[in-house]
């Protein structure tokens, strides 16, 4: 009515007005989608409308067949773990928890595929437990706590290990979190057999006489002894009944090799490596065992020494060690 | 025959159950050429090495030795002997490590610590043998302020208005200016 009024009053005026008020509602448009005229039950009213103007029925009875899907489980909360050190030949257990969490409810998650795992990426060492074990502990009704306890062995690398925790859910649906780290100390540990060296009848002019035994070296924790590491300190044997009479260190050589002539020659008090000595670290029951065999020669008897018994009692023992 | 391989076979197995007993303790660093102490020239650092005996029979009495690095670490502890029973693995080993004020950057240094056990003296022994077992601490020195530079300070303006709802109250304002324009013009 307005706009006829217009029409008849000023026809060019009415035009222009009627050009903005399109002009405006173009404008306009782009934004009702946007969020001007965001109504959320829009549908339903243009719905009941078009009903309302074409008479359709507003309900009926039908059948549904609603099929709900899987929530696939979440597993989060592994507790932190400490700065660990391998246990000289034997295991070392280390626990952690975390929690698994599925939104269709505890009941869903298949508690026997709880596993824990740890890896390093500085090789292929991945230690497990495919069986870790649900807690009673009660969170909610959606979430369930776990225990995983993991052996490392003592010949496992040092370095940033990766916690790895996964389960899976009734249906088969997998969750993992691998968000956690620990650091494995470097631990230097050998097992050396026997402790103790004799000789069989010395005497005086003796010389390239090898040592009744001879010593064995294992390296039971997860340091790598690396070439020139294992080393001897000597101390020159005193005399049990003139005791100022020594048989020298100088006299001795050790060498990995079963023979005289071939080792490296003692210093008294001195630590001389033993070249080319290395252990690396491993399983030291395998057959195959990382080991290193030293031999103890006599090459010569210092001379214008009585003939007596010469030991380490009163002077100090002979040293073997590593590093 | 067969129960003198039997009698032989267990004495084997005898040994090799043995073999973890005769020296099971060990010293464990945290430090390693891969990951080094990391220092300053002039700072000063307390670390730690640890010592376990956890397989062994009996108690054992260690004494360290500092054989390398005694120019910048010294034993904090009042003793340089240390009693490790037997299922322990946290038996603490403090050093301070102190970097001189020139120290040159990138300088390594290598501090090794060895341990020794005094073996029990056994009579109509020639020659007895103790084990030491050494562990060391690498350290490398650089320049604290280059390695951690202060982070640059970012201002991010946020954009709290909608552009939509900004472009549509500038629309609706040039809309109502044409409408005054357009009543100005009529009243003329």
């Amino acid at each position: 009515m307005l706009f006829y009024n217009y029409y008849i009053m000023n026809k060019k005026r009415g035009v222009v007005i009627l050009r903005i008020i399109i002009l405006l509602m173009l404008l306009i448009i782009p934004f009702v989608s946007a969020s001007f005229f965001d109504f959320p039950n829009i549908k339903e009213v243009n719905l009941n409308i078009k009903n309302w103007i074409t008479g359709k029925a507003t309900s009926a009875t039908t059948t549904l067949n609603i099929t709900i899907g899987n929530t696939a489980p979440i597993v989060n909360n592994i507790t932190p773990i400490s700065a660990q050190s391998v246990t000289a030949g034997s295991i070392t257990n280390v626990t952690f928890t975390f929690v698994a969490t599925d939104a269709d409810g505890v009941s869903n998650i298949d508690n026997t595929t709880a596993s824990g795992r740890f890896n390093i990426s500085a090789g292929d060492d991945k230690r497990f437990n495919s069986s870790c074990k649900v807690l009673p502990t009660v969170i909610s009704t959606t979430q369930a706590n776990f225990s995983c306890t993991i052996a490392l062995w003592y010949w496992d690398p040092s370095g940033q290990w990766t916690v790895n925790a996964s389960i899976k859910d009734t249906p088969g649906a997998y969750a993992q979190n691998y968000s956690t780290n620990f650091s494995l100390g470097s631990t230097t540990a050998m097992n050396m057999t026997p402790t103790a060296l004799t000789w069989s009848s010395v005497g005086p002019l003796s010389t390239n006489t090898l040592a009744n035994q001879n010593i064995t070296i294992f390296n039971i924790a997860n340091k790598n002894i690396t070439a020139n590491n294992v080393n001897v300190t000597a101390i020159s044997m005193q005399g049990e009944t003139t005791t100022t009479e020594h048989l020298n260190a100088s006299n001795f050589t050790v060498s990995i090799a079963n023979a005289c002539d071939t080792g490296a020659t003692m210093v008294n008090a001195t630590t001389i490596s033993i070249t080319p000595s290395n252990i690396t670290a491993g399983n030291f029951t395998a057959s195959s065992a990382p080991q290193e065999e030293l031999f103890f020669c006599l090459e010569e008897v210092t001379a214008g020494i009585s003939q007596q018994s010469y030991s380490t009692t009163g002077a100090g023992a002979w040293t073997v060690g590593i590093i | 025959m067969k129960n003198k391989e039997l009698k032989l076979s267990f004495g084997f197995l005898i040994f090799l159950l043995l073999i973890p007993l005769v020296n099971a303790w060990g010293v464990t660093t945290y430090y390693e050429d891969k990951s080094p102490l990391v220092m300053a020239p002039g700072e000063t650092k307390d670390v730690y090495l640890e010592l376990q005996n956890m397989d062994g029979n009996k108690d054992v009495t260690l004494k360290a030795e500092m054989a390398q690095g005694s120019e910048i670490a010294t034993f904090i502890d009042p003793s340089r002997e240390y009693l490790v029973p037997v299922g322990r693995k946290d038996i603490k080993v403090n050093i301070r490590v102190k970097i001189p004020e020139n120290a040159p950057l990138d300088n390594k240094y290598n501090i090794v610590v060895l341990f020794k056990e005094s073996p029990k003296i056994e009579e109509g022994k020639m020659l007895q043998i103790a084990g030491a077992v050494g562990t060391s601490i690498p350290i490398v020195i650089i320049n604290l302020l280059l390695e951690n530079p202060a982070p640059a300070v970012v201002n991010v303006k946020e954009n709290k208005i909608p552009i939509n709802s900004l472009l549509a109250v500038v629309i609706i304002i040039i809309v109502i200016i044409g409408f005054i324009i357009i009543f100005r013009k009529k009243n003329k």
